[in-house]
């Protein structure tokens, strides 16, 4: 018997006829080592688990904001500016998302049923200080957020990807951003304008 | 009646197996995490079959590192499971959905490392919670179905004692294991069923 071949069993990684054989060698086996050599096992596949969804939602966030980036050098051309900007981007169909403001209102429709979108407020520093809401914006779906007068957030708006699920994913736009020009290109939306 | 003190090979490679085939259920049944348990639940009344008293390989220290060691009373659930399994007494619970209410949230498999190991205190997400109406009504049922399992274990214990050779004795202890007095805690029950005099 090896370390790994009882590894292999306890994640039901044997074929049946292996996995039979093995099962018999478990049960007669009494070292007490056994058992927390099998759950610690166990748990580091859970860690590599876990360890790859942070890392494939890491993937997901970077390319989020690549395409932010793209969509920024666009961004004369993609918001039309004003207090009803139309977000356009070259692989999303257009219009997609429509950012309606009125005083301190936000309104976001999505008009592509087939898309989710997720909104972030940013702070005048260009730090995004606020999640609205903590998750996506379901596609046809509008969505109203009120901001405080005085404020001068700006809406980012992603499109068209597989947007991050992750609880607070605020850290590592505003690494990003500090990191970027694209904070000096982005559409702000100025309620004392408004 | 006078006890053979050993198992011969014959009856040793037998029960092996029937608790080999019932440990693979199980573990298919819940999740991976419940066979390591059993194994430390088990490993006093597993002697009397072993032929192997030390690991043939130094186990390597980072997964011993990674057991948590906060887990006993799951093994007691474990060791329940399995008996439940291998003794075949769910078609003793007579209600139906006693039953089928117990076979969701107890064997049904979910994900290993998941917390609390069993549906018991997140009976919202327990499979099949549906067709229970509301999760208390799941609970309520399973709790009564595992009451019955238990009760049809401690019989079975019983009956397996009387026989009186060693090797029912010893299926009689591994049995006894998964009706422990500490099941009443895991599996939220005001009581266990009583023994009954042997």
């Amino acid at each position: 018997m090896t370390e790994d071949r009882l590894r292999r069993w306890v994640l039901g990684q044997l074929p049946p006829d292996e996995r039979r054989e093995v099962s018999r060698w478990v049960v007669r086996c009494t070292d007490p080592d056994l058992g927390p050599l099998l759950a610690g096992m166990l748990h580091e596949e859970a860690e590599n688990r876990a360890d790859e969804a942070l890392g494939a939602l890491g993937r997901a966030w970077r390319s989020l904001v690549e395409q932010w980036r793209a969509l920024l050098d666009a961004g004369e051309a993609g918001w039309s500016g004003g207090l009803s900007p139309t977000l356009a981007t070259s692989g999303v169909p257009t219009p997609v998302v429509q950012v309606t403001t009125v005083g301190t209102r936000v309104t976001v429709e999505v008009s592509d049923t087939h898309l989710e979108v997720a909104v972030y407020l940013t702070d005048d520093a260009g730090r995004c200080d606020r999640l609205i809401p903590p998750g996506p914006v379901h596609a046809a779906e509008a969505s109203e957020f009120v901001v405080s007068v005085g404020a001068r957030p700006t809406v980012w708006a992603f499109t068209g990807l597989a947007l991050p699920r992750a609880s607070d994913p605020v850290d590592e736009l505003n690494e990003v951003l500090r990191a970027s020009d694209a904070t000096r290109s982005a559409v702000r939306w100025d309620p004392a304008q408004g | 009646m006078e006890m053979s003190l050993e198992l011969t090979e014959q009856e040793r490679d037998h029960l092996t197996e029937e608790i080999a085939s019932a440990l693979e259920q199980m573990m298919d049944l819940t999740c991976a995490e419940m066979g390591p348990l059993w194994l430390e639940a088990t490993r006093q009344q597993r002697v009397h079959l072993g032929t192997v008293n030390e690991l043939p390989f130094r186990p390597s220290p980072k997964y011993l590192a990674l057991n948590k060691s906060s887990r006993s009373k799951y093994r007691g659930l474990a060791a329940w499971r399995h008996a439940v399994m291998w003794q075949d007494v769910l078609v003793e619970v007579a209600d139906g959905d006693y039953r089928a209410a117990t076979e969701a949230m107890y064997f049904t498999p979910y994900p290993a490392n998941e917390p609390p190991y069993a549906w018991s205190r997140s009976g919202e997400r327990a499979p099949g919670v549906a067709s229970f109406g509301t999760a208390t009504t799941l609970k309520d049922y399973a709790k009564e179905g595992a009451w019955h399992t238990v009760a049809a274990l401690r019989r079975r214990a019983r009956e397996l004692e009387a026989n009186g050779s060693w090797h029912f004795e010893v299926r009689a202890g591994l049995v006894r294991v998964g009706c422990r007095d500490s099941l009443v805690d895991v599996l939220k029950l005001e009581a266990l069923p009583p023994w009954e005099d042997g």
